[in-house]
């Protein structure tokens, strides 16, 4: 399972969903759902996430092992 | 199998289910435009409405295939602003329109060339054949668009407000 960090980067930089889903070139609630966990991005979407960041995927992206 | 593989399965199963799908339009009309009875084309109208049902079923979760779409293919804008309730507006209109005019040739289609009956269309005594035909479908095509903008006025809008709640529940 994949753990973000999406939304401390976007207060941080005060940026709501809209703008980033804007920037990165999906929609808004892909954003909000990236958010929650409920969607994985792509490797493409991730880089792009992190490059609007201008920090590493690592940064924002953790993968968690899930349990079995 | 690897991901490479199934989105290249995927791709090829989407145009394959779309060319049997433009199969199924092809074959329905066709044995109705022969055999002048619907009835012998159940089997497809049948699969012409369960495949679109099923798509739906399984994307149901992305909200935004709820959102009406323009001709460009963009959506329209969902905002609560005035500029964008009356910008939706002129969409449900043209779109009502759109609507209409593809029953129009429908009715006409239909009533001249494959039915060839027309007496249900001569409503008023007083004038004659052609006027009855022209005026009756005059009235069948406006309110055919006032009916498709109620409508879709009422369906989109709520579907608009559905797709705004959900964005504010993803913003939390």
């Amino acid at each position: 399972m994949l753990k973000t960090r999406i939304k401390e980067y976007r207060l941080k930089y005060d940026m709501n969903q809209q703008t980033l889903a804007e920037l990165v070139g999906v929609r808004r609630e892909t954003i909000g759902h990236l958010e929650r966990g409920n969607y994985n991005p792509s490797l493409k979407l991730a880089w792009d996430i992190a490059k609007v960041f201008n920090v590493s995927i690592e940064e924002i992206f953790e993968y968690v092992e899930e349990e079995k | 199998m690897d991901e490479r593989s199934q989105q290249m399965i995927a791709r090829g199963i989407g145009i394959t289910l779309a060319l049997l799908y433009v199969g199924l339009f092809v074959s329905a009309i066709w044995k109705y435009v022969d055999t002048k009875d619907i009835a012998n084309s159940t089997l497809e109208i049948i699969f012409i409405v369960l495949i679109p049902a099923s798509i739906a079923w399984f994307a149901r979760k992305d909200e935004s295939l709820s959102i009406p779409k323009m001709v460009s293919g963009e959506n329209v804008p969902t905002e609560l602003t005035k500029e964008a309730r009356k910008s939706r507006k002129k969409y449900y209109f043209w779109d009502s329109v759109g609507f209409a005019i593809a029953v129009l040739i429908l009715t006409i289609l239909s009533t001249f060339f494959i039915e060839k009956d027309w007496q249900h269309l001569l409503l008023f005594p007083n004038l004659n054949e052609t006027w009855n035909i022209i005026y009756v479908l005059g009235m069948e095509f406006i309110m055919s668009i006032i009916v498709f903008f109620a409508i879709s006025f009422v369906w989109e809008e709520w579907n608009v407000r559905k797709y705004n709640k959900k964005l504010e529940d993803l913003e939390e």
